[in-house]
C-alpha cells in the first residue's frame, strides 16, 4: 500500500442552516486520509456527513472552512485539473432519464473529449450492451448503478468513488458490485467506498475510516481495526456455569456469564482455560474463540454518535443474518 | 467551451418535451396562418350590398349633423394638444369623418399589412415559447438532479452555464424562423392565390419581413432569460410559475395600478420591438372653474428603447443566475 494520498482532508467543516435558522453541523473539523490504491471504506451511520464529505470533495457543494486535496491538488481551486482521474457516483445514479443509456454516455464522452467508441466498451464492461438502447428511466436499479459505474470508467480514473453504492440492490446486485470495486483496485485504482453496511465494506476494503457526526473517529487497515476491538473473547459452553466462573475468575481472568455459556476476554489461550477447567474435573461442551468482526467494532465506536446507532450489544452476541451472510 | 455548447444542442435536440413544444408551436404556427386565408380573400358580392346599405344609411345621417360631429371632433383634438408633451402626435382625423363605403367594406386585402398584422399578434407565442423550452431545457437537469454527475465531469461552473444558456439561445433561432416563415410563406402564399398581393404598403418599421426578422431575433434573447430563470427556480414549474406570477402582478395588476410604470412593463417592451414602436396612454385630469377634466395622452415607447430594456433584462437576469450557480451547493 503506498503512502501517497489519494484523498486528504484537514479541518474540514460544512454546517447547514435551517428554515427556522438554526445551524446544523454535517461535517465538523474531519481529517481524512485515503491512501492510494486499494479499497478504503468510509464509514459511519446514516446522517455521519459520508455524502456531504464526498460532494465536498467533488466541488458540488462548499465547504466552510479545512483544506483538501485530492492527489494533491487543492479543491475546489484546482478540481478541473483532476476530475479526470476521478470517476464517482454520488448516492443514486442521476443520469437524463428520457435518454438512452447509450445516448447519455455519449454526451458525457464528448464532455470530456473521450472517443464515443469508448461508450460501448464500457457499456460492455458492465453488461449493458444489449440493454444500451432503452431509455434509462426503464432501468432496474441495478442497471442504473451498473450505467454509473460505466460513466465513471469513461474517463478510465485513478480514484473511484462510490457513494452508498449497493442501496436498493438485490444480493446479486451487491456481490455485483462488490466484485466490480475489488476488480478496479487490483488493477491499481483507489476505490473510496461510502457505507453504513458493515459486512459489505469488511469483505472488500483494505483500509477504512470511521465518522461519526461528521468527526473521524477511527482510521486504519481493516485488521488493525478488529484487532484493536478484538481483545480475544472466548466463549466457553459448560453445564455449570457458577462454579466454572468462580474457577475461572480464581485464575486473574475476566469472566462474564451469559446464560449457559461463559465470556472469557483477555486474549486467554483456550489451551489454558480447558486446562484450567479440567484440573477441576469440570468439562467444556463448547469453546470458541468469539471472532470480532469490523460492525461490532464500528458500533461500538459509533454508540450514540448518530442516528441509526445504537449501543454495542454484547461482545459474544452471534448475528445469525451476518455469519449467514458471510458464508455465503 | 465549444464542446459543452454542442453537447448541450445536442441534448437540446433530443429532448422530447423539447420536441413536443417545438411541434406545438409550429402547429400554431400552421393554425395563425388560416387567418391569411380570411384577410386576403375579397369581399363577396353579399358583403358588398350589405355594405352599401350600411354606407347610405350612414351618409343620411352625415348630411343632417356632420358639421356638429366635426366642431365637437376638432374642439376635443384642440384641448388634448394642449395638455399632450408631443401636440403634433395628436390627430383625431376629424377632417375624414365624413362616411366612405371602404368603412363598411373593410380595407381591401394588403399583404403586407394584414401579415404584419398577424405576425405581431402572434409574437407572444414567440416569446413565451422560448422562455418556457429554455426554462425547461435547463430546470430538468436540477430536478432530475443529473446536474451533479454532469459537473463531476464538467467541474468548471461559469462554463457549464454558459454552454448551457448559450445553446437554449441558439437552438430557440430556428424554432423561431421556421414559425415565423411558416406564417409569411402561409400568408403570402393565400394572398397570391386571390391575386391580392398588390395592396397598401406597410410602413416603413412594419414590413413582415422587419417584424418577422424582429421576432426571430427576440427569441434567443428571452431563451437566454428562460434559461437563467431555470437556473434560478431549478424546476419547470417554477419556472412557468415566476413567468405567470410576472404577468398577472407586476404587468396586470400593478402596471394596471400604477400608469407611470407602463414605459417599463415588459409587455410594453416586447410590443415596441416588435412592431416598431407602441404607445401607451396616461390619464390626465385638471380642474378649472367648470370641474375636474380627464384626458387619456398618449406616449411612445420607441424601438429603441424596447431594444435595450430587453438585452438589458437579459444580461441582469442572466448574470444574477451566473453568480448564484457558481454560489449554490448542487443537491
Amino acid at each position: 500500500m503506498s503512502t501517497e494520498l489519494a484523498i486528504s482532508t484537514r479541518g474540514l467543516r460544512k454546517t447547514y442552516r435551517s428554515r427556522t435558522g438554526q445551524r446544523s453541523v454535517a461535517v465538523g473539523g474531519l481529517d481524512l486520509d485515503v491512501p492510494v490504491g486499494g479499497v478504503h471504506g468510509f464509514l459511519g451511520p446514516n446522517g455521519a456527513g459520508k455524502t456531504t464529505t464526498i460532494r465536498m470533495l467533488l466541488g458540488l457543494i462548499r465547504a466552510d472552512s479545512g483544506t483538501m486535496t485530492v492527489f494533491g491538488q487543492a479543491v475546489p481551486e484546482r478540481l478541473p485539473n483532476v476530475i479526470g482521474r476521478v470517476g464517482a457516483i454520488v448516492e443514486q445514479p442521476k443520469f437524463f432519464p428520457s435518454f438512452s443509456g447509450r445516448k447519455n454516455l455519449t454526451m458525457l464522452a464528448r464532455a470530456i473529449d473521450a472517443p464515443t467508441t469508448l461508450v460501448d466498451v464500457v457499456l460492455s464492461d458492465v453488461g449493458l450492451l444489449d440493454r444500451a438502447d432503452d431509455r434509462y428511466k426503464g432501468y432496474s436499479l441495478g442497471m442504473k448503478q451498473r450505467l454509473a459505474i460505466a460513466a465513471t470508467l469513461l474517463k478510465d480514473p485513478d480514484l473511484l468513488i462510490f457513494d452508498e453504492p449497493t442501496n436498493g440492490l438485490d444480493p446479486a446486485g451487491i456481490r455485483e458490485i462488490r466484485g466490480t470495486m475489488r476488480g478496479l483496485a487490483d488493477r491499481g485504482k483507489t476505490v473510496l467506498v461510502s457505507s453504513h453496511i458493515l459486512a459489505e465494506v469488511e469483505q472488500v476494503a483494505d483500509t477504512v475510516s470511521i465518522i461519526a457526526r461528521g468527526e473521524l473517529i477511527a482510521s486504519g487497515s481493516v485488521a488493525d481495526l478488529i484487532g484493536a476491538g478484538a481483545a480475544g473473547t472466548v466463549r466457553v459452553g459448560i453445564a455449570d456455569v457458577p462454579r466454572a466462573q468462580q474457577v475461572l475468575g480464581a485464575q486473574g481472568w475476566t469472566v462474564r456469564s451469559e446464560g449457559r455459556y461463559l465470556l472469557v476476554d483477555g486474549g486467554v489461550p483456550p489451551a489454558s482455560i480447558t486446562e484450567a477447567l479440567a484440573a477441576q474435573r469440570l468439562f467444556v461442551d463448547e469453546l470458541v474463540p468469539v471472532r470480532v468482526d469490523l460492525e461490532s467494532v464500528f458500533l461500538e465506536l459509533t454508540a450514540g454518535r448518530g442516528p441509526g446507532t445504537h449501543a454495542p450489544p454484547p461482545a459474544g452476541e452471534h448475528r445469525p443474518a451476518h455469519h449467514a451472510e458471510e458464508a455465503s | 467551451m465549444s464542446r459543452l455548447l454542442r453537447v448541450e444542442l445536442d441534448r437540446f435536440a433530443s429532448r422530447t418535451l423539447i420536441r413536443l413544444g417545438v411541434v406545438g408551436v409550429l402547429v400554431i404556427c400552421c393554425l395563425g396562418v388560416v387567418n391569411a386565408w380570411q384577410s386576403a380573400s375579397p369581399p363577396t358580392d353579399a358583403e358588398l350590398d350589405q355594405a352599401q346599405v350600411y354606407y347610405e344609411q350612414a351618409l343620411e345621417d352625415w348630411e343632417a349633423d356632420g358639421e356638429q360631429w366635426v366642431a365637437d371632433c376638432e374642439e376635443a383634438e384642440a384641448a388634448d394638444k394642449e395638455i399632450s408633451d408631443n401636440p403634433d402626435a395628436v390627430d383625431y382625423g376629424c377632417d375624414s369623418m365624413e362616411p366612405k363605403l371602404e368603412n363598411w367594406v373593410g380595407s381591401p386585402p394588403s399583404f403586407e399589412v394584414d401579415t404584419s398584422a398577424l405576425l405581431t399578434s402572434m409574437s407572444a407565442l414567440f416569446v413565451l415559447a422560448p422562455l418556457l423550452l429554455a426554462g425547461s431545457f435547463v430546470s430538468a437537469e436540477f430536478s432530475t438532479g443529473s446536474i451533479g454527475n454532469w459537473l463531476t465531469f464538467a467541474p468548471r461552473r461559469t462554463r457549464v452555464y454558459l454552454s448551457k444558456v448559450l445553446a437554449a439561445g441558439l437552438a430557440t433561432i430556428p424554432v423561431a424562423a421556421v414559425g415565423v416563415a411558416i406564417v409569411l410563406g402561409g400568408s403570402w402564399a393565400f394572398y397570391r392565390y386571390f391575386d391580392t398581393l398588390d395592396g397598401t404598403p406597410a410602413s416603413d418599421l412594419s414590413s413582415p419581413i422587419d417584424v418577422a426578422l424582429r421576432i426571430v431575433a427576440l427569441a434567443p434573447v428571452v431563451a437566454v432569460i428562460g434559461a437563467a430563470l431555470g437556473f434560478l427556480a431549478r424546476h419547470t414549474a417554477a419556472v412557468l410559475g415566476v413567468v405567470l406570477a410576472w404577468l398577472v402582478l407586476v404587468e396586470v395588476i400593478l402596471v394596471g395600478r400604477v400608469q407611470e410604470l407602463q414605459p417599463w412593463a415588459l409587455i410594453t417592451n416586447v410590443t415596441a420591438w416588435v412592431e416598431g414602436s407602441t404607445e401607451y396612454y396616461v390619464t390626465q385630469c385638471t380642474v378649472d372653474a367648470t370641474g375636474q377634466s380627464c384626458q387619456s395622452v398618449a406616449h411612445v415607447v420607441s424601438q429603441t428603447q424596447g431594444a435595450i430594456y430587453l438585452g438589458v433584462l437579459a444580461v441582469v437576469v442572466a448574470g444574477i443566475a451566473l453568480l448564484v450557480f457558481r454560489r449554490r451547493d448542487v443537491g
